[in-house]
C-alpha cells in the first residue's frame, strides 16, 4: 500500500523530467523548422543569383548599372521579395561587383562576383 | 459491537500486524475458543482486506481526473511525435526538391539554348521539331527521339511556362514553379534561360 504513494519529491523529479523531455522535443522540433526554412531560402538564393548570372552572361558590355538592374529584377520576381528575413546587396568591391544575398543578421546566403564591366565570373 | 465479535476483530487486526503476546497470553488458555476464532479468521481477514482494498479505488472525479490527465499527455506525446516525424519528411522532400530543381534549370537551359527561336503556343514552348510541354507537375520535350521527362517533380508543385520579352535585354524562356504550402502560402521558383 505504501508502495503506490509517492513523494513530493518524486513527484517533482518526474514532472521535471517531463517538462524536460517537452522541452527538448519542443526544441528540436522548432530548431528543425528554422533549419528547413534558412535551407529553403538559401536556395531561392542561389536559385536567384544563378538567374541573375545566366541573364548577365547574355549581356554585351554589361555595367555596373545594368548588373544591378538584373539582379533587383530577379530579386523583385523571387519569393525572397516578400522576405523580411532577407535583404539584398549590390556594390563595387575592387573593381568588382558583388552581388550578394543575406540574412537580417547580416549572414551571408549566397554571394557572387562579376568582373566589372567585362562578363568574366569569378 | 458484540464483545466477541470485537474479540474476533482485534485478534484478526493483531494476526495482521504481527506477532502480539497480549493476544497469545489470551487466548492460550482458551484452544477451542481460539480454534473456533481461526476459523473466523480468514471470513474477517478477507472482509478486513477487503475494506481496506476499498480504501485503495478512486472516486469517479478522481477517475476521470486521470484518465483527462492520460489524454492530455498522450495527444501532447502524438503530436511531438507526429510533428517530428513530419517535419523531419518535409525537410527530405524540401532538399530532395531543391536538389530537383537545380537539375532541372541546368536542362532547361541546355535545352532552350539549343534553339534560339521558341515562341509560346498555348502552354508549351515550340522550336522546329522541338516542343516543351507544362503539364501540372510535369515537364516534358517532345522531339524527333520521342516523349520524354525533364525530372519528377512531386505532386504539389505546378509547373508552368513562359516567354519574356523586354526591350533592352535578351528574350527569356521561363520556367515557373509554385509549390502549394500552408494556408495558400505558395513557394515559387522562378528558372531563367536566355534565347
Amino acid at each position: 500500500m505504501k508502495k503506490n504513494k509517492f513523494t513530493l519529491m518524486e513527484l517533482i523529479f518526474a514532472m521535471g523530467l517531463l517538462a524536460m523531455v517537452a522541452a527538448l522535443f519542443s526544441s528540436s522540433a522548432y530548431n528543425l523548422r528554422i533549419m528547413d526554412r534558412n535551407f529553403t531560402r538559401e536556395s531561392r538564393a542561389l536559385q536567384v543569383l544563378d538567374n541573375s548570372l545566366e541573364r548577365i552572361s547574355f549581356e554585351k558590355n554589361a555595367d555596373f548599372a545594368r548588373i544591378k538592374d538584373i539582379f533587383e529584377d530577379e530579386f523583385k520576381k523571387s519569393v525572397l521579395e516578400c522576405d523580411d528575413e532577407v535583404r539584398k546587396s549590390c556594390e563595387i568591391r575592387n573593381g568588382r561587383a558583388v552581388l550578394e544575398i543575406q540574412r537580417k543578421n547580416g549572414k551571408k546566403m549566397a554571394r557572387i562576383e562579376i568582373k566589372c564591366p567585362l562578363n568574366c565570373i569569378k | 459491537m458484540p464483545v466477541e465479535l470485537y474479540k474476533m476483530r482485534m485478534f484478526v487486526l493483531d494476526s495482521m500486524s504481527g506477532f502480539n503476546p497480549t493476544c497469545v497470553w489470551r487466548f492460550k488458555n482458551r484452544p477451542t475458543y481460539e480454534a473456533r476464532m481461526a476459523g473466523e479468521v480468514s471470513k474477517y481477514k478477507l472482509l478486513i482486506t477487503g475494506k481496506s482494498m476499498r480504501k485503495n479505488c478512486y472516486s469517479l472525479v478522481e477517475m476521470l481526473v486521470v484518465i483527462a490527465i492520460m489524454l492530455v499527455m498522450f495527444e501532447v506525446a502524438f503530436q511531438f511525435f507526429y510533428d517530428g516525424s513530419k517535419l523531419c519528411t518535409q525537410a527530405v522532400e524540401k532538399s530532395l526538391s531543391n536538389q530537383e530543381m537545380f537539375v532541372l534549370s541546368g536542362k532547361f537551359r541546355n535545352i532552350i539554348h539549343l534553339s534560339p527561336d521558341w515562341k509560346k503556343e498555348g502552354d508549351c514552348l515550340v522550336s522546329g521539331q522541338k516542343k516543351l510541354m507544362a503539364d501540372n507537375s510535369r515537364i516534358f520535350l517532345i522531339d524527333e527521339n520521342g516523349k520524354r521527362d525533364l525530372a519528377l517533380l512531386p505532386a504539389g508543385m505546378i509547373v508552368s511556362l513562359e516567354i519574356e520579352a523586354k526591350d533592352n535585354s535578351a528574350k527569356l524562356a521561363v520556367l515557373n514553379v509554385e509549390v502549394k504550402g500552408k494556408n495558400n502560402v505558395r513557394d515559387r521558383i522562378r528558372i531563367v534561360s536566355c534565347m
